[in-house]
């Protein structure tokens, strides 16, 4: 816990603010201790220093900038240093300048192909220009050195780059007319050049974050976006874009650095850099690279393998010993890797005999597992050709390890190597007469492979039949498991890849053999239904038979909470409601549904809900539909798509002679549409309370659906409008062809729910 | 893996070429498709409210240069039963029953084996705008994807609703663009307007792991499993496609370079999960990646007038299907 909280950045942040307000004196031991967690923290480092500049503490100024200049390749804070230095050398006269332009120099060199340098280019230009000169040979001799400084500054990749060769441009000019045309001429090309790759590299440069402190990786969206773009510069430094030779390498570290600010604690990062290093024959940066990343990250074992490594491969045995010894640390912490990794070390740059000695050493200690064993005894066997030692070492692990299957594999599998099968079989038999049940399954099925491979037909069908005995009790294999199956023969006569059926038939097996295991839990049938107790008993079938395809999992109901729609609406958790209400909902429904059926009688007869409270709705519902209105809905039209045209449903309705029956007014209908049910509508069939049929006309509807399906084709994004927020739209002239049409006669309250049979809408307003 | 990515550059496989082909016109803008999961059959819904299905076998018959028989209609089935634009589809993965989720706030069981059936012989009503269906892998259940926050779990037999008894705290904006199934049905995905990806156990509907700025704040608009339901490929406004690992709910993988804004773009991987299909806006371009090193492999216009709403990829085979603003669908298989 203390480690996560050591590196956050909120409370870095809120430190270092805090210690702006601060007297030096009490704000030193904050960055201080800022520091120490974050040493790269360029950031800080300048505050800092600030604070120290601040109050012309010198010593101690000079003292941070000593600490921090070389790791922290760090534009602003380079500046600071180089605002520092013309300070205190201020009133030196001709010494002081000398002390300048050195610091000058040394800090170009080191940030000088930062992306920012531009200004300090300029600057140390303006310093040249602004040198005294006494006589003329002085005065060639700052021109020169500004010229120098120019041609420098106008093939490095900055922001100002342009601006910088304008200026070159002027200066040359102002120093002479004819020897300019032929410098810049030359120097041309090469500014053309970089000022390209500048503009490619702003693009990398962009998306990193300078201000981000260095903290260990974490799985965060923004330090992996971090890392892509760094390595994406990187990359592109390393193509060298500017064809540049010498002073490629040079951008290259330059990079490197400066990404190691960031990602101090990226360990693949400076694997990276050193065996960039060690690649371009820089044997002893690439150690150094090493040996700084083992100081930042001192706990990666990675790095500690990847550095020996480095040195083994260059003779340096003795610092790589010195390594594997630090990764062996105490002894009490001793990892067995690290045991196995040094005996192997030292095999194969000591001998046999190192090698040994230190085995010898290492078994005593109380980190010493059966891999250690196993490793040595392999070495022993494959390198050293010597299987009596390697026999000799499993024999004398054995009895630490009797108790370890994974032991007992190995050592099998060397026996086999050495063809000693009866030795293997003894192996077998001693490790099954101690090991637990629950561990041997693993022996048994190798001892079993083993007699395949070995032994006879009958000592292969009797280790079979006393492994089913032994691991019968187990949960792995169920009580039928004793039963000798077609599978147990499949797996006798398959080889390798090859198997006597078909993968069909393999399915079919292990589906019935999973489907047997079941039968006994069938009855049970709320266990079944629970996805997660299935998946736990179904097992593959022995010998590889998978059956990994076939798990399903079903989701368990009884952990969620039941939602009903009608009666909640818009509610996110609805306390528990019983399924009364659920089925008096489901009377809302039937009705659009039957009049469906009636409207389409040809089209689909399976037309009902399965759902036997629904179903018992719909009778009801019919029973309870006036013979008018079943009449009606009997004699509509059967309709394509989802707009019929009004107007000849109209008319077929019209042909037809229904009872008389009262009625509303039509016009009246779509502005009840977001009112709910009117209660006017409910009384049309008195029976029809307890369920409102979907009152509204829904020709309205349609209508509407029409004109905003015209909508839609002018404006693209449907998404935003919704349903609810539409007003509807009345068309005026159908209502009057309707009424026309109607002529004087009362009856229309047919229209009223017809409407609803043509388009099967259960409109959420019904409820 | 960071390491992996920098080790498989410039190995990318490289995408076969495709030949496509106009399939049919909605008179709308045709807005979702979805292929069934023997690869036999892909629908298609339009906002004109209709959905229209094809079967495989005849739009290749169609395909060929020379079909004896004159023109072959790959459109075998046309349904309309909803009164609001299609939002999206499936199949049952046993039965011929394909299932449409629509912004009247419906569900609707078309039964495609009979030749007449035009209409929804079951309906589910639901209270908000459906956006997105996905059939349980047992064909039993089946989750809604709406502008409610939580996926709602319907029991296909009693038309029963659940919700997941303990959600977290999901805000105002969390309506589901995209609810899709795990292989083997113990995980379902949402990808919401709020840009964050959720992950739900499939057995107690419970959050497992929410993903909570996937798209930053701009609305994530599908996600979908690898076969082996150990990443999720996602989609946003963002003009972003990543994937990520469900275990630890790292990103392990971003493919960049398409540009999608305004709609709905999906993300999709091609039959073998090989490679990474998705939308290129501005430039009306269907995007191809390498799934594994991330580079981009291909780009090809997509022929539509306009980008298309929707891409979806053949789960059996070399073939995928867009559906665009112009209303047309139009059928992409490999040149062979």
């Amino acid at each position: 816990m203390a480690a996560v909280d050591k590196y956050n950045v909120e409370s870095a942040e809120i430190l270092a603010n805090s210690a702006l307000h601060l007297p030096i004196t009490q704000a030193a031991p904050i960055y201080e201790q800022l520091l120490t967690i974050f040493p790269t923290a360029a950031k800080y480092w300048r505050q800092y220093v600030e604070a120290q500049m601040g109050v012309n503490n010198d010593d101690a100024t000079k003292q941070i900038f000593s600490r921090c200049l070389l790791n922290c390749l760090h534009v602003p804070l380079w500046r600071c240093y180089i605002r520092f230095i013309r300070k205190v050398n201020d009133r030196k006269g001709v010494e002081g300048q000398e002390e300048t332009r050195k610091a000058f120099d040394f800090m170009l060199s080191y940030v000088g192909a930062d992306i920012a340098s531009g200004p300090v280019w300029m600057e140390y230009i303006a310093f040249l220009k602004s040198m005294p000169a006494a006589n003329t040979q002085e005065e060639t001799q700052r021109m020169t050195a500004v010229r120098k400084a120019y041609q420098k500054a106008v093939v490095t990749p900055t922001h100002h780059i342009e601006q910088l060769w304008r200026d070159y441009e002027n200066f040359e000019n102002s120093v002479s007319r004819q020897l300019a045309k032929g410098l810049l001429s030359e120097y041309q090309p090469k500014y053309n050049s970089a000022r390209a790759v500048y503009r490619e590299l702003k693009k990398y440069v962009d998306e990193i974050d300078w201000n981000m402190l260095a903290i260990p990786p974490t799985d965060s969206c923004k330090d992996q976006m971090q890392w892509v773009a760094w390595k994406r510069l990187l990359a592109f430094e390393k193509g060298n874009p500017q064809r540049i030779d010498g002073a490629s390498k040079k951008r290259i570290i330059f990079s490197y650095e400066q990404c190691l600010m960031y990602l101090y604690h990226y360990p693949d990062i400076w694997y990276d850099y050193a065996t960039w290093q060690a690649k371009s024959g820089s044997m002893d940066a690439a150690v150094k690279v090493f040996q700084r990343a083992l100081k930042a990250l001192p706990e990666s074992e990675m790095l500690k393998y990847a550095y020996a490594e480095l040195e083994e491969s260059r003779g340096s045995l003795q610092s790589a010993k010195k390594l594997y010894e630090s990764l062996l640390g105490d002894a009490a912490e001793t990892t067995t890797l690290a045991h196995i990794q040094f005996i192997r070390f030292l095999r194969r740059n000591e001998g046999v005999e190192a090698a040994r000695k230190y085995f010898l050493d290492a078994r005593k200690s109380p980190s010493c597992t059966y891999h250690v064993y196993v490793a040595y005894a392999l070495m022993a066997f494959c390198l050293d050709k010597d299987p009596k030692v390697a026999h000799n070492v499993f024999e004398a692990g054995l009895k630490q390890f009797m108790h370890e299957p994974v032991y007992i594999l190995e050592y099998a599998d060397f026996l086999s190597c050495l063809n000693d099968d009866r030795n293997i079989r003894a192996l077998f038999e001693r490790a099954l007469s101690s090991l637990p049940q629950e561990e041997s399954i693993e022996v048994w099925k190798r001892f079993t492979q083993f007699e395949k491979t070995y032994g006879d037909l009958a000592s292969m069908l009797k280790v079979e039949q006393r492994r089913k005995e032994a691991l019968s009790g187990t949960s792995e294999e169920g009580a039928s498991a004793l039963e000798t199956s077609l599978l147990d023969l499949i797996s006798r006569y398959s080889f390798k890849d090859l198997w006597p059926c078909s993968s069909k038939d393999l399915d079919h097996l292990s589906r019935q053999e999973w489907l047997s295991k079941n039968i006994g839990k069938k009855v049970d049938k709320s266990a079944l239904s629970n996805g997660s107790a299935m998946t736990d008993k179904s097992t593959s079938a022995p010998s590889g038979v998978s059956t990994a395809s076939l798990k399903v999992l079903r989701p368990d109901t009884s952990q969620m909470v039941i939602y009903d729609p009608r009666q909640h609406h818009g509610t996110t958790v609805p306390s528990n409601t019983t399924t009364a209400i659920l089925a008096a909902s489901n009377l809302s429904n039937p009705m659009a549904t039957v009049v469906g059926a009636a409207s389409n009688p040809l089209s689909n007869p399976t037309v009902s809900m399965v759902d036997g409270v629904s179903s018992n709705a719909f009778d009801e519902v019919l029973k309870a539909t006036p013979p008018s209105l079943s009449a009606f809905l009997a004699g509509l039209p059967s309709i394509e798509g989802p707009a019929p045209n009004v107007d000849i449903v109209l008319s077929i309705c019209l042909q037809n002679d229904y009872p008389t029956v009262q009625t509303k007014k039509a016009t009246s209908l779509p502005s009840q549409r977001t009112a709910g049910p009117a209660p006017s509508t409910s009384d049309l069939s008195g029976s029809s309370k307890s369920h409102p049929i979907p009152s509204n006309s829904s020709f309205r509807p349609r209508d509407r659906q029409l004109g905003k399906r015209k909508d839609q084709e002018r404006q693209e994004e449907e998404e935003s409008t919704t349903v609810q927020s539409q007003p509807l739209q009345r068309d005026a002239f159908r209502i009057r062809q309707m009424q026309k049409a109607r002529g004087g006669s009362a009856s229309q309250t047919g229209s009223v729910s017809y409407g609803s049979a043509l388009s099967g809408d259960l409109s959420g307003s019904t409820c | 893996m960071i390491s992996a990515v920098q080790d498989t550059k410039g190995s990318s496989k490289s995408f076969p070429k495709h030949e496509t082909r106009h399939l049919s016109e909605h008179k709308n803008i045709a807005r979702c498709a979805r292929f069934s999961p023997d690869g036999k059959f892909v629908a298609t819904g339009s906002a004109d409210t209709s959905i229209k299905l094809f079967e495989i076998s005849k739009i290749k018959q169609m395909m060929l240069p020379d079909s004896k028989e004159g023109p072959v209609r790959p459109v075998i089935r046309t349904f309309y039963d909803h009164v609001q634009p299609i939002n999206d589809l499936d199949f049952h993965p046993q039965s011929t029953v394909l299932i449409s989720g629509a912004k009247d706030n419906t569900i609707k069981f078309f039964d495609f084996s009979k030749a007449t059936a035009k209409r929804a012989f079951r309906v589910i009503q639901d209270t908000h705008n459906v956006r997105s269906v996905s059939f349980h892998p047992s064909g039993d259940f089946l989750l809604a994807g709406t502008d409610h926050s939580i996926a709602h779990l319907y029991d296909v037999n009693t038309f029963q609703c659940y919700l997941s008894a303990n959600t977290p705290e999901i805000g105002v904006n969390g309506a589901i663009n995209q609810v899709r199934y795990s292989s083997t049905g113990g995980m379902y995905v949402t990808a919401s307007k709020d840009g964050a990806i959720r992950l739900w156990d499939g057995v107690s509907a419970s959050c497992v792991r929410a993903i909570a700025d996937a798209h930053g704040t701009a609305e994530a608009t599908s996600a979908c499993f690898t076969k082996d339901q150990r990443f999720v490929l996602s989609c946003g406004k963002d003009s972003a496609v990543k994937l990520w690992e469900i275990g630890t709910g790292r990103l392990v993988k971003q493919y960049l370079g398409a540009t999608h804004t305004q709609f709905r773009c999906q993300a999709v991987f091609n039959d073998t999960e090989e490679f990474v299909l998705s939308i290129d806006e501005p430039s009306n371009e269907i995007v191809i990646w390498d799934a594994l090193t991330a580079d981009k492999v291909a780009k090809w216009p997509s022929n539509h007038i306009g980008a298309p709403r929707w891409i979806e990829h053949s789960p059996t085979e070399a073939a995928f299907i867009s559906c665009g603003t112009d209303r047309s669908v139009r059928f992409w298989k490999e040149n062979l």
